[in-house]
Formats: C-alpha cells, structure tokens, sequence
C-alpha cells in the first residue's frame, strides 16, 4: 500500500520535473532563436540607427529604442569584442488579441568605438511553443493519473489479498470457545506488521487455556472425591434399610452417614470457597496478628485435649499487621488442625510467630511422623494424599484439599511456605507473608476498635 | 459364596461389607491394595469387588498381577471415574464388570450374583435337582412343591452344592468358600451344616440328593452313585 503511494508520487514527482526541464530547454532554444533573428539583420550590425522604432511583422514584433532608458540599467563594462546582445530581461507580455508574446530586451554594444549602444526589445508570438508545452502537460497529466489509477487498482487488489489471512484470522477467534482453547492464530500467514498482536493473542490464548484446563482438572477432581462419599452415604442407607433393625443398629447407621455428610459438607465449602477465591475482593485490614494466633491457638487447644497433645504458644504481646485477616486465619487454623491431627499422644504443637522485616511469620510444628521427602513437592496439589500404611482407613476421611486451600490463600497475601520436614521427628510449615504494620500502636489500637 | 471387598473409604466398604454378608456372602474386607492382592492370592474368592483406587496398589494393578499368575477370580470394579476410557481400561484388563460411584445397592447385589453364577457356570436363575428347587435371585428353595425354610448358612451351603451340582465338592473347598478369615467356627462345623441340610431337604423325600464321597467330600445330585 504505502509502496505503491510512494511510487505514485514519485512518477508525479519526476513528471513535473520532466515538464519543468523541457520547458526550460525549449524556451532556451526559442530565445536563442529569436536573437539570431534579430542578430541577423544588417541594420544592427552597421548602422543601428537606421533601424525603425517600432517595426512590425505578422509575427513579430521589434521594438528599438537607441537612448537607453534611465530605467533600464545596463553592465558597466562591456567587453570590446563583444558583438552579441546582452539578454538584459525575459518574460512573457500579453498583447491586444490575448495572443501570447516572449519578450527579450537585448543591449547591443555599438558597432564601432564611440557610438551608441542600442537596446532592442524584442517579441516573438509563442503560441507554437504553448501549444507543445500544453500538449505535454497534458499528455503528463494523463500518465500521472493513469499511473495513479493502475497503482490504485494494484492497491485495492494487494490489500484484499492481504486482507485474506487477517480475515481468516478472524475466523479462527470467532471459532474459540472454551471448548477449543487449543486453536492458535497462525502468525506466519499474516502481513509482517500484524505478527507482534497475534503472537501476543497467541500467548493470551496459551494462559487461558491453561488456566482452564487447571479449573477443568480441579472441577474433574472435586467430581471425582463427591461420587465416594455419596456412595458410601447411600450404600449404608439402603443396607440399612434393606430389613427391619435394633435401634442401635440405625443409630450406627445414622452415625455413619452423618460423618460422610459431614466430609461432604467440608468438601462442598472448600469448594465454594476455592471458586470464590477467585471472584471477591476483600479489602485488606490493620489488626493485630498476635490476638489472631491467639485465637487460632484457642480453638486448636479445643481439638488437641482430647488427642493429648499440647499447644506451645510462642507469640508476642502484639504485633500489628495489615492484611486479610480471614485468609490469615484460614491458613492458621487448617495448618494447625493438620499439626494436631497428623501428631502423637503427648506430641506438641508449636506455634510461634513473628516480625521478619516487612513480613509476618508464623511456624507451626508437630511431633508427627513427618513427611517424605518425595511427597513435598506435591502436598499443595488439590486432592493430594499421602498415606500412612497403619491408619489407611482413615485416609480416605481427608479430602487433600486443607493445604491445597493453604496455599491459595498464601499466594493470594503474596506470601510464601516453606515445608520442614524430618520422618520420625516432625514437621514445621513456615508461612510468610507482607504486611507489618508501621503504624503507632495508638493509632493501631484506635483504627481497631 | 465367599467376596473379597477392597475398598479405601472405610463407610463405604463397612456397609459393602455389612450387606454382603446379609445377602448370604462370607466377606473380607480390606482397606489396601496390597493386602486386597495377597488375600485373593492366598484365599479362594468367588468375586472381588474392588475400588479402582486404592492406596498402596490401585484395583487395575491388582487385577492385572491376578491375570498374569492366571488367577481368574472374577473381579467387580467400583469406581469413581466414570470416563469411557477409565472403564474400557478396566474391562480390558480381564475385569468382569464395573459399577460407577454412587450405586445402587440392588444392583451391586445383583451383578456379584450374576459374575458368581457365570463363574460356576451356571446360567440360569434356578437349579433343579430332581424335584429340589434353588431359585438363586430370591434364595428360595422348594421341594417337591414345598417351600423349605434355610438359615443364612444352610442356604449359602446349599447354594455352593447347587453351583458345582454333580461334582464332588471338599470339605476345605466347602470351607473356603462359605467363610470369611475372621470366621472361627471348629472345623467340623461343615459335616454339622451338611446334617442340617440332610434334615431339612432329604429327611422326608426320596431320592436322597445330598451324598457324602468318604475321604473326598460332598455331591448335590439325583443319583446316588
């Protein structure tokens, strides 16, 4: 498109160049002409004042004035020898009738020494002159416009076909939906300028279709783990069910099926919670951390009497930060349960938190039997289980979804978790995230309450 | 009929289990999928309902280490995938039938039943041995037009007998087959089995259908020789 504007131009460009130079060259050759014309009278050369004033003929015109006129200033010097004219003025005169005239005033030095010099102005009609040059203006014109038509022409060809892969590209993102996230835009088939957006768009699409692919496996997943509990809860029912029963044996049953309701609940609200992670925003809060580990502490000492284990509590008086404070807890208290849950008779489970610089961190410890090494680097994946051999009856009883929910929550804070893990002796989750306060303990205290 | 259920959520397989052994079936249940692999190599089981996955060995390695040692213990699979793919690997693997999570008790009742009865060759719904009557689907037994009434262990005695009917039959392979590995019955218990079926089924009818083989074991059959 541009090439073909440029081209254009350049063609117009070397048009009126070609126009200006002839006309330049034949206006030369006419002046030229025209002074032989007058050079070759005898009058001129012998006795200019023989010469009539004004002397017409059908084609020219001589005008001769032998003073030169106080207007018209002529070279101080004139060299001796020279005989020929000096061109003192051109120009073109319209005369009576409209008819066009070249006009030269030409000085003739005087024939011998001490005579006068005469001025000759002389005009010589150019309507054959006109005429070429109107000619080749036109016929100029012609071309220029004619070139203009055929690169136009060339243009609107060049740009549909260029055209023809944008459009197909638009085929292609009309056709993507979640269902063919896998469609990519072939940038190779595009114009060179419009590569950089579908690489970008091809890129776009590549995080897309990755992160629905991740929603897609963890819906699959969370499929997956509902179907075993609603077995299991309608099995019991309808074993049940299948012949009259002692009221114990029902209250077993009832028993039964309100734990994997309970697991379905549990599951349902990770879930909801996992989904909505993603869509609301909280605003983010000053508070005091230390009050919250407290409280956190509080409840997990709820559930480690009776599983006799203890809570260490190695908290400071206060330590004011400015985050999500249910997100915080959120992490607290599933890590603590974990710690409670996975620990032995006696064990301990420490929580101790503190100032890191710009960040709060909180350790939580236990006395369990610890993590592989080779389960680590999945313990955050959704559904995740690891099971011990002696108690893999109850391992079905965990969804694997408590630290994959921990870790969301940590990376939507912008923090991080280190896991610690020795088998046999226990292990220490080391979460870290932003947000100490700066602000005066005063102004801490008053924004809280 | 002795069923091998290996399933990892504990409820779930208690209530398998429970129900199972209601119907009439000697039940073991594990929770491991190591233990399941030992147990239906070391025991002899008329079915295997088992959880695809399961720790420590997933159901489709069981069924393929069973398949390869030509055990051909029919296999149940219980599974929570319900993608073609998931089931066409099972079915492949030499498994004899698949349930997909959650199911209905019924029919879990009824497809054990049926693999049981393809296992013994035994199409049909009901065995007839002369004028003695075993209707399979609603354990009943008939004879002579009379409804005999059987406890749980009679008839799952009787059943075994009926399955293999003409063939001589064990006292362990009887054994085997009727009791789980927590049962601690004194090991006469099936000559006392066989009496009570003797007096309920032929005491007041000719021909006698039940036979002893001395030092063999027992055979259902019309004809005494």
């Amino acid at each position: 498109m541009a090439i073909l504007l440029t081209v254009w131009a350049m063609l117009i460009v070397g048009g009126l160049v070609a126009y200006i130079v002839t006309r330049s060259v034949l206006l030369a050759d006419f002046d030229h002409s025209m002074i032989a014309r007058v050079r070759a009278r005898p009058e001129l050369k012998d006795r200019p004042e023989a010469l009539p004033r004004i002397e017409e003929s059908a084609e020219d015109r001589l005008l001769i004035d032998k003073q030169v006129g106080p207007n018209i200033r002529l070279p101080q010097v004139l060299p001796d020898n020279d005989r020929g004219p000096t061109v003192i003025s051109r120009g073109f005169v319209t005369l009576g009738g409209g008819r066009r005239y070249r006009t030269l005033s030409l000085r003739f030095s005087p024939a011998r020494a001490g005579g006068q010099p005469a001025l000759v102005v002389y005009s010589s009609p150019t309507d054959r002159l006109d005429s070429i040059l109107n000619r080749l203006a036109l016929s100029l014109a012609g071309f220029g416009a004619a070139a203009g038509l055929a690169a136009a022409a060339v243009a609107v060809g060049v740009s549909r076909k260029a055209l023809r892969p944008l459009s197909q590209t638009a085929q292609v993102i009309g056709e993507i939906d979640d269902l063919h996230l896998d469609r990519r835009i072939d940038a190779d088939a595009l114009p060179i300028e419009l590569r950089p957006v579908a690489g970008k768009l091809n890129e776009m699409l590549e995080r897309i279709e990755r992160s629905t692919l991740q929603r897609k496996q963890f819906l699959a997943d969370a499929s997956h783990e509902l179907r075993t509990p609603v077995a299991a809860l309608v099995t019991t029912l309808e074993v049940a069910l299948r012949r009259p029963r002692e009221a114990s044996a029902y209250v077993e049953a009832l028993e039964t099926c309100l734990s994997d309701a309970r697991m379905l609940r549990q599951l349902v609200q990770t879930l909801l919670e996992h989904a909505r992670g993603g869509f609301v925003k909280e605003e983010s809060e000053p508070f005091d951390a230390a009050a919250l580990m407290n409280q956190c502490a509080d409840v997990a000492e709820g559930l480690a009497v009776p599983a006799r284990v203890q809570i260490v509590r190695n908290i400071p008086p206060s330590l004011p930060v400015k985050t999500y404070s249910n997100r915080l807890r959120g992490i607290v208290m599933n890590l603590m349960g974990n710690a409670v849950e996975h620990n032995r008779p006696g064990g301990t489970v420490e929580i101790h938190c503190e100032a890191q610089g710009a960040d709060l961190e909180v350790a939580i410890t236990d006395t369990g039997p610890g993590i592989a090494a080779e389960h680590i680097p999945h313990l955050f994946e959704p559904f995740y289980r690891v099971s011990h051999g002696e108690d893999s009856s109850n391992a079905r009883q965990h969804l694997g979804l408590g630290l994959f929910l921990v870790d969301s929550h940590i990376k939507s804070l912008g923090g991080t978790c280190r896991i610690e893990s020795e088998v046999g002796v226990g292990t220490t989750f080391r979460v870290r995230v932003p947000g100490i306060c700066t602000m005066h303990p005063t102004a801490l205290e008053a924004s809280i309450a | 009929m002795r069923v091998l259920v290996a399933e990892d959520h504990a409820s779930l397989a208690r209530s398998i289990a429970n129900g199972l052994r209601e119907e009439g079936y000697a039940v073991d249940l594990t929770f491991d999928g190591d233990e399941a692999l030992r147990w239906a190599t070391i025991n002899s089981y008329d079915c295997a309902v088992l959880d695809v996955m399961l720790p420590s060995k997933n159901g489709w390695t069981i069924l393929e280490t069973l398949r390869r040692e030509g055990n051909k213990t029919p296999v149940l699979f219980l599974t929570a995938k319900d993608a073609i793919e998931d089931r066409v690997k099972g079915l492949n693997l030499g498994a004899d039938d698949y349930l997909v999570k959650p199911f209905d008790w019924k029919e879990l009742v009824a497809r054990v039943r049926a693999i049981i009865r393809r296992r013994h060759d035994q199409p049909a719904q009901t065995v007839k041995v002369a004028d003695l009557e075993i209707d399979l689907a609603s354990k009943t037994v008939h004879r002579a037009g009379n409804s005999i009434n059987l406890s749980a262990r009679e008839y799952a005695l009787l059943e075994y007998l009926a399955l293999r009917v003409g063939q001589v039959v064990s006292r362990s392979e009887i054994w085997e087959h009727l009791y789980d590995q927590n049962d601690e019955s004194v090991s006469n218990v099936v000559d006392v089995y066989i009496g009570y079926l003797r007096s309920k089924i032929d005491r007041d009818h000719n021909p006698k259908l039940i036979h002893t083989r001395r030092g063999m074991g027992y055979v259902l059959s019309a004809n005494a020789t």
